[in-house]
């Protein structure tokens, strides 16, 4: 009985989580809510149903059984991966965001479940690393995301479009919000020192314990964590390479993009706002590590010492790994000084503007440039086997001659997979058992009453 | 303490100047290897260090539409490779900053060398810059997922993600070397070198022409003394991986104490080590013809299989 609630909860929570295969709904919502809105669903929304999860299945029913939390981890597997890829292929700036959502509730999900294995297998210090790397990842999430749909809003107002395939060129106009798109995308993407890559470092420690000494399910669990994991880190920087890449650099791609005009100081202040926190969390992420170890002490326990050594990086206390962020910043930032100002006393005049290449063709113009649904495309053939995209080309060819053409469309879609193939054939299924159902009902009182007394026979039957 | 750091900064600076100058060296070495193999003479092996002196007295110029991004990812490509080589034990056990050496972070630092690249790419405006950009973040993002695993597994044997640390274990204990673990890994570890430096079969670094093109795509739009930036920053990856892969598979004659002989051993030890493994690269280049770029997911995949027998070998063998 206890499983039987567990089990759905866990799909319940999961849903609210946005994790496949009840993640329909999450692209679909978050892009068209106006983004403050976006902002606030994807950034602390949707942790509820982590939260959910985390409450029920530790503080409730005390960890269960190790099976429950095997499925939880693979629910996170499956998001994270699946998540991934279709951020990669998105078009939609807002959309791409709401499907990294899905990634990121995946990593948090994979987390949870790493944790209630190693808890089962009462091997309570790493349950507790395992879950406070949960909590970190959403806390940072909460901010980077934040930060992310904010922007993708300024970008919407300024250029009336958040189609990338449209814009371009957008760092020229709007310096600031391409600035704080750069360290929120390059948080998520897990550049090292900004927030995504201590909390994903701290996942992944999480993980590698797990393969310590524990029993083999959780050995295979750890093990398909950390596949989802690697898999979703060079998927992540694809996906925001081509959101930053081709959004905000190179040459605006419609008359929206070209005249966009940096938001007001309220807009691009509260974006600020987020992405101070952001940072800090990344660059000493120690200082929240107080805050998540109570958290996770709450939900598992009291499990006496911190397994993380308190200072402002992040250190585990067993000695097997360590990061210093703070200390990597500087030492980054002061061979990008020294390279700079070697650079500058090299070559002291300023640089002189040229026309890029075009193998003398002569101007470049934006059309001749890669857009979104190019740079995914490469991918795209990769994982053609899950994405299923449905590419067709058009070609109308000139009166006179067959080899000339007249002009040429390409269309590209990528669905759902798991909404056309499975949410599709359910629905039409009720759909049609309805319509069967609607021969019952032909509008005569007599069969209706008939109705009536044939249920109360098989009532009184059935009781006697 | 003071001499402890000493050594410390001593170990980072050579390091950095070995690797970065030998990073070059093995580019114009394994071009020399090819041309031999080839029956041609070759230029000379210190071809790059030439071109590099001559490029950084030349023009500064910029393509139009281009962005601060253009001139600021070669100096983020260099700098996070110095910073990971730095922080590496390539000759000694204890470089400055040890203690966050952890394997992850190097993977990661070289993420944000490519991501810069990548971001520049796209800077300027042009088909053969979103071109090499996509292809290089695809072959990239396949790559990853098999370095990762295979220094994951690694990192489960040693019981450390600190790089010093597996280094320090490996050392401890000879056997592993030669460890189904660490083989597999090594063949994980090679795919992703050859992938991520861009040599053939992934990519062809002579290349000029432009439909097979991956990096030099990318880095077309780049002239005089910031192309030269490029150049040895790509140097210092190809640099710092083949030292990685010495330090991590034959970890021999890496200094584990603080005395100066040790050290300068350590140094003649790593760059015949890194020679070696070029030379394997370079003859593997010889023997195999480029791939089709929609074959290369094969091959990486291949790579990622082996990452994930190492992990298994190394739980079977726990």
């Amino acid at each position: 009985m206890r499983s039987l609630a567990f089990v759905l909860v866990m799909l319940g929570f999961s849903s609210k989580a946005g994790a496949v295969p009840l993640h329909v709904w999450l692209p679909k919502a978050h892009p068209e809510a106006p983004s403050p809105v976006s902002a606030l669903m994807s950034s602390s929304m949707v942790a509820m149903g982590v939260y959910g999860i985390i409450r029920v299945g530790f503080d409730l029913l005390h960890g269960g059984t190790v099976w429950w939390w095997v499925a939880v981890a693979t629910l996170g597997v499956v998001s994270g991966v699946y998540g991934a890829l279709h951020a990669t292929t998105s078009t939609d700036l807002k959309r791409l965001l709401a499907y990294s959502t899905i990634d990121i509730m995946g990593l948090s999900l994979l987390g949870v479940g790493a944790a209630g294995v190693l808890d089962d297998t009462s091997m309570h210090a790493d349950a507790s690393l395992a879950l406070m790397a949960s909590l970190l990842l959403l806390v940072a999430h909460a901010f980077f995301k934040g930060a992310l749909f904010l922007g993708a809003g300024s970008v919407e107002r300024a250029s009336g479009t958040r189609d990338l395939d449209r814009l371009g060129g957008l760092i020229h106009t709007m310096p600031f919000t391409a600035l704080v798109m750069a360290l929120s995308a390059g948080a998520i993407m897990a550049v090292p020192t900004l927030s995504g890559f201590s909390s994903e470092w701290l996942v992944l420690q999480g993980l590698l314990h797990g393969f310590v000494d524990t029993s083999s399910v959780a050995v295979i669990v750890m093990l398909l964590g950390v596949v989802a994991l690697a898999l979703t880190g060079g998927l992540t920087a694809v996906a925001f390479v081509k959101a930053f890449g081709i959004g905000f650099l190179g040459q605006s791609r419609s008359r929206g993009a070209l005249d966009a005009r940096e938001v007001s100081t309220w807009m691009s202040g509260a974006t600020a706002l987020l992405v101070v926190p952001s940072v800090a969390i990344g660059v000493v992420p120690g200082v929240v590590i107080p805050w998540v170890h109570r958290a996770t002490d709450t939900a598992l326990g009291p499990s006496g010492a911190s397994p993380l050594a308190r200072g402002t990086g992040l250190a585990l206390s067993q000695l097997r790994g360590a990061i210093e962020p703070a200390a990597l910043l500087v030492a980054v930032v002061a061979v990008m000084v020294g390279i700079a100002l070697v650079n500058r006393t090299l070559a002291h005049r300023r640089a002189r503007r040229l026309d890029a290449w075009a193998c003398g063709r002569g101007e470049q113009t934006p059309r001749m440039q890669y857009t979104a649904t190019s740079f995914a495309e490469p991918l795209q053939r990769v994982f053609a086997d899950v994405l299923r995209p449905q590419s067709d080309v058009e070609v109308t060819h000139a009166v006179e001659s067959q080899y000339f053409q007249q002009s040429l469309t390409y269309h590209n879609r990528i669905g759902d997979v798991v909404e056309l193939r499975a949410y599709r054939p359910l629905i039409s299924f009720a759909d049609r058992l309805g319509v069967s159902a609607r021969r019952l009902q032909n509008g005569s009182i007599h069969r209706y009453l008939a109705f009536g007394f044939v249920a109360l026979l098989v009532v009184v039957v059935v009781l006697a | 303490v003071s001499t402890a750091l000493t050594v410390s900064i001593v170990t980072s600076l050579i390091q950095v100047v070995v690797v970065g100058v030998g990073g070059l060296i093995l580019v114009g070495l394994m071009a020399k290897i090819k041309a031999r193999a080839e029956g041609r003479v070759g230029s000379p092996i210190v071809q790059p260090l030439r071109d590099v002196r001559k490029l950084v007295t030349k023009e500064r110029l910029h393509a139009h539409h281009s962005s601060a991004v253009l001139p600021l990812a070669p100096i983020v490509l260099t700098a996070s490779a110095a910073v990971a080589i730095a922080i590496s034990p390539l000759i000694g056990t204890h470089p400055l900053l040890g203690v966050t050496a952890d394997i992850f972070v190097i993977v990661y630092l070289l993420l944000t060398g490519s991501v810069a690249s990548a971001l520049a790419g796209l800077d300027t405006a042009t088909a053969f810059g979103g071109m090499g950009s996509s292809r290089a973040m695809t072959i990239g993002a396949l790559a990853e997922p098999a370095l990762l695993v295979a220094v994951i597994a690694l990192s489960i044997q040693a019981g450390t993600s600190n790089l010093p640390g597996i280094v320090a274990g490996t050392l401890h204990h000879p056997a592993w070397a030669f460890g189904p673990v660490h083989l597999f890994a090594l063949g994980a570890f090679l795919i992703v070198v050859i992938a991520e430096t861009g040599r053939i079969p992934v990519d062809n670094p002579s290349t000029h022409l432009e439909l097979t093109m991956v990096h030099e795509a990318m880095v077309l739009e780049y002239a005089g003394p910031e192309l030269a930036l490029v150049t040895v920053g790509e140097a210092m990856r190809l640099g710092l991986l083949v030292a990685l892969v010495a330090s991590l598979f034959l970890p021999w004659g890496v200094a584990s104490g603080s005395g100066l002989v040790g050290l300068v051993v350590a140094t003649l030890a790593l760059a015949l080590k890194m020679a070696v493994v070029a030379g394997a690269v370079a003859l593997i280049e010889v023997r195999s013809a480029k791939l089709r770029l929609f074959r290369l997911p094969e091959l990486l995949a291949g790579g990622f299989v082996l990452a994930v027998l190492a992990v298994v070998m190394g739980l079977v063998s726990r």
